[in-house]
């Protein structure tokens, strides 16, 4: 606890809260009240984001008689914004480290007496609520590792982190591109890996630091998806015909997440016959669709069509690329899957977390067991 | 075979339907099959209706093949029997299977001789 637990002087509590009167001195009866942008005092609840904050601190009257006692033990609260906008990783990266926009000033402190708490001023500790009340997507990159929000690692200690999603918070890993359709006859792209949601990297094994993950109502963290595999193509050579023709396959269907996984490109090649057809791109939630093989103008082979991308509440995942078929020159294999993006995971196995999901929250993938999240995070 | 498909929502911003497909006697309802996304500078607007639906249904084709090939057919109808011979007799009460696309591809044709000519 950041105020004293014995005798707390009015400079104790200015250090802490900040300063609660315009004079330069301080009022103990105005603690119970939190200050506007205006600079009149106003009663709790204080509302930061989806937060709706019920006092100073646990313990702080906010109506009636108060006391220095009431103040011993105490300690700040801050919010970081995370509710003021929505961005993608994949169009700026200044945001996404929450400790670095703490360090930029981007909080909210309960009381709103005083300015963003710099490390020196830990003096004991903080309570950090990060507020992710708007939508976030990650960028396409093949590195599970790659998040589109991330604590930060470097917080000081006795940090006392909660992270609120709140009920119009959705969090993305970027979906998997799906596998590109093969050239002529050749084998089928692989689908590309989705990449994940949210990192914890703030060790919490050490230094008295924890981080609490609060999943409100309507609140979404969802992975990325994984692409679906490209199809692969055929050669034939028809008896008694001079018609030999060469089919390629399908693209494969991306990954659902944001950004979406694209779809696979069309294939390539084909002679006396058709290409397969492109993949489709998907969106945050749901997959896109391999495109089917080509077809020969004589003869039974076929391209092979590309697979679907995945998306949530499909089991299964993914599907790989259709071989190519029917040829007996030759018939390529199909594309294999990406692997899946986590909605959650850990720098590594210091990085402690609990998770708590309300009624009507949802976490999609992996990390939804704190204790079996994925390591790794960039 | 008839192939259905249910557009379940249309994303304006981002230009993209979610779509469902199954075939029009398929074991479950069209609810029940996964969605996939397309996008409309995949579709046929242009002209009419019919060919809208058309480039719908040509994106879903494959997903409905596979639809019916992963079909986990009835315990009943899954005792495929093997038999060397044609005695009906052997054949009765048993079961049997074909691929439907050998009926529509390829006609097995009888022959009694095959000359091999090496100047063709």
């Amino acid at each position: 606890m950041t105020t004293p637990s014995g005798t707390i002087s009015a400079t104790d509590i200015i250090n802490e809260f900040g300063n609660s009167n315009h004079n330069g001195g301080m009022s103990l009866g105005a603690y119970r009240q939190h200050k506007l942008g205006n600079g009149s005092l106003s009663n709790y609840p204080q509302q930061i984001g989806s937060l709706s904050i019920s006092n100073l601190d646990n313990g702080i009257p906010s109506s009636g008689a108060i006391s220095f006692g009431n103040m011993r033990n105490k300690k700040l609260s801050f919010v970081v914004d995370y509710h003021s906008f929505s961005a993608d990783r994949n169009n700026s990266t200044a945001h996404i480290d929450a400790e670095v926009r703490w360090k930029q000033g981007n909080t909210t402190q309960v009381g709103n007496f005083r300015g963003t708490p710099a490390s020196g001023d830990w003096n004991g500790g903080k309570r950090v609520y990060i507020n992710y009340n708007q939508t976030f997507g990650g960028v396409t990159n093949n590195n599970q590792n790659v998040v589109a929000l991330r604590t930060g690692q470097f917080w000081p200690n006795n940090t006392e982190m909660f992270i609120e999603v709140g009920s119009n918070g959705r969090i993305f890993g970027a979906g998997g591109r799906g596998g590109h359709g093969c050239n002529g006859s050749g084998e089928g792209g692989d689908g590309q890996n989705g990449n994940s949601a949210l990192g914890i990297d703030i060790t919490t094994t050490s230094g008295n630091k924890s981080c609490a993950i609060n999943v409100r109502n309507g609140g979404y963290i969802q992975c990325g998806f994984e692409g679906g595999g490209g199809g692969g193509g055929s050669y034939d050579d028809p008896s008694k015909s001079q018609t030999d023709p060469v089919v390629s396959g399908g693209g494969g269907g991306g990954g659902a997440g944001r950004p979406v996984g694209v779809g696979g490109n069309a294939g390539t090649g084909a002679q006396k016959g058709s290409n397969g057809a492109a993949g489709t791109n998907a969106t945050n939630t749901v997959r896109g669709i391999g495109g089917g093989g080509g077809n020969p103008d004589e003869g039974g082979s076929e391209g092979g069509d590309g697979g679907n991308g995945a998306q949530p509440g499909v089991s299964g995942g993914a599907e790989a690329g259709d071989p190519g078929s029917g040829g007996n020159k030759q018939n390529g294999a199909g594309g294999q899957i990406g692997a899946r993006g986590a909605a959650i995971r850990k720098r590594d196995a210091s990085c402690v977390y609990t998770l708590n999901i309300d009624s009507g929250g949802q976490v999609i993938g992996d990390g939804f067991n704190p204790n079996t999240a994925p390591l790794g995070v960039n | 075979m008839k192939i259905i498909v249910k557009i379940i929502e249309y994303l304006e911003d981002t230009q993209q339907i979610v779509v469902k497909f199954c075939r029009k006697n398929a074991p479950k309802s069209i609810d029940e099959y996964p969605a996939g996304a397309i996008d409309v500078n995949r579709l046929e607007t242009v002209y009419d209706s019919q060919c809208l639906v058309e480039s719908i249904m040509k994106i879903g084709y494959p997903t409905i093949q596979k639809q019916e090939s992963n079909e986990t057919p009835l315990t009943e109808n899954d005792d495929i029997a093997t038999i060397e011979g044609t005695d009906l007799r052997d054949y009765v009460g048993k079961i049997f299977e074909s691929d439907s696309r050998m009926m529509v591809d390829r006609v097995t044709r009888k022959m009694k001789k095959i000359i091999i000519d090496d100047d063709i």
